[in-house]
């Protein structure tokens, strides 16, 4: 009887060892990195040739009037990067504010520590507030309201950081005008733990933004 | 839907039916693995490990009757690009279904007793499945309930000498788990591998 017992605690045991392994964990950071890619229904983008960008990434904590981790380090390499898949895709950037380019380009990111963003509205909705505009659209450049623009974001418990590239186009208008001129028509966002050097984290970035545009073939104009 | 529930009914009835005679309880302790199949395949594809399986049985001649209760975990890893309207995303993906069933069963012994037995049977009874998508830092998770069948067939061996109430037992399980809401049958096939006590 002992050794009934025995035998069935013993495969009892081998059971539970079982069950309790579960596979499928993260080995690296790099493996959280999430690339979305939305692209709104029915938009034109062939009718599309240059692009306006601005030469600096908005911090959106900043923008909201919150504390900020996030480094601007190598905000010149991340919008190299955006230039140079953009031009790839057939676009031609213009650098002169004065003249009003076929679409914009908007570049944000934010960091994340033990904090849940959460955004309402309309999800396709422009992000105008840091960005001045030509000159004869500047009146509706600057304004307090701002926005992602698809369903709330939330995030929790570590450091993560998301980058925003968002294409508005100006010849499409938003179902709101008060809040401004145009509508995004593709918006890519890039999602990932902040852990590692910094060459680390760009490399990851680098290798994320040309994800983006593999994988929004229909932006390409050539 | 109906035919599910008839044919489960008609193949459950002569284990009912043998209870009426001398009993004997029969309780197995099971290893069960898994190998997907159709829309679960296409969720996770990867043959699991993962599952245990309990068993009673309530014993009369070559008929028995009983409940079943399992689970099952497969998952799956896949790098790829998701596309949804408007919507393309990629990420590494960490997949998993756990199915967990509570089933009622009927079973007819093939051979002689106490040599290995073939046994045919047939469970019905409910699932309850949790799939879940991790994906870079998010989960999107779904639960649903679904009734289901499962057709088995198995043999047990008995142990000899001072184990003479006790078998290893192993069966081969069809699961099917009806649609639900709106997530698509489950099916897959699991594999037990056990050890049954008889009083």
């Amino acid at each position: 009887m002992l050794r009934n017992y025995v035998l069935w605690g013993a495969l009892v045991g081998c059971f539970l060892s079982v069950a309790a392994c579960y596979p499928g964990e993260l080995d690296t950071v790099a493996q959280t990195d999430l690339v979305i890619t939305f692209h709104k229904q029915d938009a034109d983008f062939q009718a599309n040739q240059t692009f306006a960008m601005p030469d600096s990434i908005v911090d959106v904590s900043v923008a909201a009037g919150a504390d900020t981790t996030l480094t601007h380090a190598y905000d010149a390499q991340i919008l190299l990067r955006v230039q140079q898949e953009l031009e790839d895709m057939g676009y031609t950037r213009v650098v002169d504010t004065t003249v009003q380019t076929d679409v914009i380009v908007l570049v944000s990111a934010i960091t994340v520590e033990n904090y849940a963003y959460y955004t309402p509205g309309y999800p396709w909705y422009p992000y105008w507030g840091w960005w001045g505009g030509w000159g004869p659209y500047s009146s509706y450049g600057v304004g307090s309201n701002w926005y992602y623009p698809w369903y709330p974001v939330y995030t929790t418990n570590f450091t993560s950081g998301s980058l925003f590239i968002t294409m508005i186009d100006p010849d499409v208008p938003p179902p709101d005008t008060s809040q401004g001129v145009g509508m995004a028509i593709w918006s890519a966002v890039i999602n990932g733990m902040l852990e590692g050097t910094d060459p680390e984290i760009l490399a990851r970035i680098n290798s994320s933004l040309s994800q983006a545009f593999l994988q929004s073939p229909y932006l390409a104009i050539q | 839907m109906r035919i599910w529930t008839l044919a489960a009914a008609a193949l459950l009835l002569p284990g009912l039916a043998s209870a009426q005679g001398e009993r004997s309880s029969w309780f197995g302790l099971a290893w069960s693995m898994a190998s997907p199949t159709a829309n679960s395949k296409e969720f996770t594809s990867d043959y699991s490990f993962r599952g245990i399986g309990l068993e009673w049985r309530q014993l009369r001649g070559r008929n028995s009757y009983g409940l079943s209760l399992g689970w099952n975990a497969t998952n799956e890893e896949t790098l790829e690009t998701s596309s949804l309207p408007q919507i393309d995303l990629t990420g590494l993906q960490f997949r998993y279904i756990n199915a967990y069933s509570i089933l009622l069963a009927g079973h007819t012994y093939l051979g002689t007793s106490g040599k290995a037995r073939p046994f045919l049977g047939i469970k019905a009874g409910t699932y309850y499945i949790n799939r879940r998508v991790d994906v870079g830092l998010w989960t999107a998770t779904d639960n649903s309930w679904h009734l289901g069948v499962a057709p088995e067939l198995g043999f047990t061996v008995p142990l000899r000498q001072s184990y003479g109430s006790e078998a290893f037992y192993t069966a081969v399980r069809y699961n099917y788990a009806l649609a639900a809401g709106d997530t698509p049958y489950q099916s897959w096939f699991a594999i037990d591998i056990g050890i049954a006590t008889r009083r």
